[in-house]
């Protein structure tokens, strides 16, 4: 399974979407290959995106030594885990070989910015998968403004 | 005085106004209302109608104003059509705002972009039976390709003078896409085969995208040289555009290139139907087989898609068959219409974009091959 | 001159079998190599898929003979140079606290050279050898190393 509309539709921050919306979200992903090793966002560096895991492993280490490691399908990494201000704050390194869908920061936040149930929706599943997965990570209420992220 | 006043009511168009002249004009409205009141092809049958008015206003030859006058102001921006200019650069904004994924996710549904072709060849004999010379024939035949540049292109190399009513010809149809085709689609299928759900196409990645304009640019050019300025502009778009790093390129292709373009083309052969010039016999005949060959296209590309799904697994809606003339993205916007016509949940829109961009392709390596075997 | 003899006299018939089959060839020719484009470019993204294919046959052949619960724990256990790999990470671990941070960890894993140390601690992390803690570090669980590694 590849296709990024099953993805989003099993991944427990987008499942909750309409079709509609996963159609719509589904659209700004673009998938790449990954193999161990590779980096796909290094701290300190400008965000430039978010990514969703469709197979593989990743291990996502914050500054202060911390780390998680993500390796089921649909799992999310994205906003407060990965970046604050613009920066990434985390480092994604591959472990295991396989794929994930890269989406554009700013197109993703334009998203869950907007005034609507779609947003709405992926708040409150983010806020949840956030403390199963992450509980360390602060989860930050106002998702308005644009250094948050 | 009077003698004066004589004098230059005989050179105002009142004057030298004949049949003809008004006979354009009606038409030239016409393509003004389609356009706008009717948002048939507007931004082609805009320019084209309000050229139509230019070019039938009555004037006195000598003056240099008539587009065929050689030092008027139209006769030069006519250049780049008479030329060939402007084709390609319509192809580079075409291929810089087209999206191959679809046709990269399942390849097979180039066959029907081939196959839709058939309507430019069979036209092309209709031509010579009714009398036509060969290279007549061939610009002729090509509006079955539904791809206005490539018919003003391949017209321009082979027969100059059939361009305006070619031209004409090209675009009404293609702007008439929606009223010519779904008769046709309806008529060659049954309703089961309408109701064919496609298989959601595979992702395609960055790098296949990237690769794809060159890998088609090298593998057609090579096997028709002669499609190299439409088919070398149309990759070159796609691949800046695709490539991202050249985005401030591909957006200036997608958006100030192919709008200059489109605009002097339409002005200049809307303006190239002078009545006098244009109102011929032949211009009927040219646009009785324009019709023909779109009809053709057509019903070829639907009746190959019920042939291929003898053979495929997984079968494919035989409208989309239709979406193989290269009238990008109307031809797609009818199947995705017709098909939902039957079931408003089944989405065929994506999936026609296959067909209609390889459609874009064919007929311009079938211009290259017209070119190549008549110049 | 009109009808089949303009035809006929014009070479129409041949120029359109011609025409059509130029046409037909192109996007056939370009189909193919479409349809084959992401595969290559899979296999130059990583040549170990050739070797793997053909492991992949000799370890089915194996497996054919195996019950499924048997293939089910041969995903989780480890072979001969995953246990000595697993046994360096171990020392490595031993040098750090008990409740260590991963990406250090991978850090000396990468500073002792050891051999494919991303794949190996995703394969330790699998297996349940290092687990977490909850709080973004993680500990090494020795009781499972031994059974994995006797």
């Amino acid at each position: 399974m590849s296709n990024i509309k099953d993805i989003l539709k099993c991944s427990s921050v987008f499942g909750s979407l309409e079709k509609a919306d996963i159609e719509r979200l589904g659209m700004l992903f673009e998938i790449r290959q990954i193999k161990p090793g590779d980096i796909l966002a290094e701290a300190k560096e400008a965000a430039g995106y978010f990514y969703l895991l469709n197979k593989g492993s990743i291990l996502l280490a914050l500054e202060d030594g911390r780390s998680i490691v993500l390796n089921e399908r649909g799992d999310f990494m994205g906003m407060e885990l990965v970046s604050a201000g613009g920066i990434y704050k985390t480092t994604l390194t591959v472990l295991a070989k396989g794929s994930v869908f890269a989406v554009s920061r700013m197109k993703f936040l334009e998203i869950i910015r907007e005034d609507s149930h779609a947003a709405a929706s992926i708040n409150t599943s983010w806020r949840k998968y956030l403390e199963s997965n992450a509980s360390f990570v602060k989860y930050i209420e106002d998702k308005s403004l644009p250094e948050n992220f | 005085m009077e003698a004066l006043f004589i004098e230059f009511f005989q050179n105002t168009g009142f004057y030298l106004c004949d049949y003809r002249y008004i006979i354009m004009i009606l038409v030239g409205l016409v393509f003004i209302y389609l356009g706008i009141a009717k948002d048939y092809e507007p931004l082609l049958l805009v320019p084209i109608g309000f050229g139509m008015l230019i070019g039938n206003i009555p004037l006195f030859k000598g003056l240099g104003l008539g587009i065929y006058e050689n030092n008027s102001v139209l006769h030069y921006l006519y250049f780049g059509v008479t030329q060939g200019i402007y084709p390609p650069l319509i192809f580079l904004g075409i291929g810089a705002m087209t999206d191959f994924s679809t046709l990269m996710a399942r390849p097979v549904l180039m066959l029907l972009g081939a196959a839709a072709q058939a309507g430019i060849f069979i036209t092309f004999l209709g031509a010579l039976a009714l009398g036509f010379a060969p290279n007549e024939a061939a610009s002729i035949g090509i509006i079955g390709g539904a791809d206005g540049p490539t018919a003003i292109f391949l017209t321009a190399k082979l027969a100059p003078r059939l361009i305006g009513p070619i031209a004409v010809a090209a675009y009404s149809y293609m702007a008439l896409v929606p009223v010519i085709q779904p008769p046709i689609m309806r008529f060659f299928t049954t309703r089961k085969e309408r109701l064919i759900r496609m298989e959601e196409p595979r992702e395609v990645t960055k790098k296949e995208k990237i690769i794809f304009p060159i890998l088609a640019f090298l593998l057609c050019t090579f096997l028709a040289p002669a499609a190299l300025p439409l088919l070398g502009m149309l990759c070159f778009g796609n691949l800046i555009k695709e490539a991202v790093v050249t985005e401030r390129l591909a957006q200036t292709a997608r958006n100030a290139v192919i709008d200059t373009a489109t605009i002097l083309l339409g002005i200049t052969v809307g303006a190239s139907t002078q009545g006098d010039v244009f109102l011929t016999s032949s211009s009927v005949g040219i646009f009785a087989l324009g019709a023909l060959s779109f009809c053709v296209a057509t019903a070829a590309g639907v009746i190959f898609a019920k042939f291929m799904n003898l053979f495929l697994k997984s079968k494919i809606n035989p409208l989309l068959g239709a979406a193989g003339v290269s009238a990008v993205p109307d031809s797609a916007r009818v199947v995705q219409i017709v098909g939902q016509r039957e079931d408003p949940t089944n989405f065929l829109l994506m999936h026609a974009m296959a067909p209609n961009v390889s459609g874009v392709i064919g007929s311009a390596i079938a211009a290259g091959v017209f070119w190549s075997l008549m110049a | 001159m009109y009808g089949l003899e303009a035809i006929n006299a014009n070479n129409g018939w041949s120029i359109s079998v011609v025409g059509v089959s130029i046409v037909f060839s192109g996007l056939v020719m370009l189909s193919i190599v479409i349809s084959q484009l992401y595969k290559v470019l899979a296999l130059l993204e990583d040549p170990s898929r050739i070797k793997a294919f053909f492991k992949l046959k000799k370890v089915r052949k194996k497996q054919a003979g195996k019950g499924p619960e048997k293939q089910a724990m041969d995903r989780e256990t480890l072979n001969e140079n995953q246990k000595e790999i697993a046994k360096q990470f171990d020392l490595l671990a031993g040098t750090m606290q008990e409740s260590f941070s991963l990406p250090r960890l991978l850090l000396l894993a990468r500073i002792s050279d050891l051999k494919d140390p991303y794949s190996n601690l995703d394969q330790l992390l699998k297996t349940k050898i290092i687990v977490p803690d909850g709080s973004g570090f993680f500990s090494w669980d020795k009781d499972r190393f031994g059974k994995t590694i006797s």
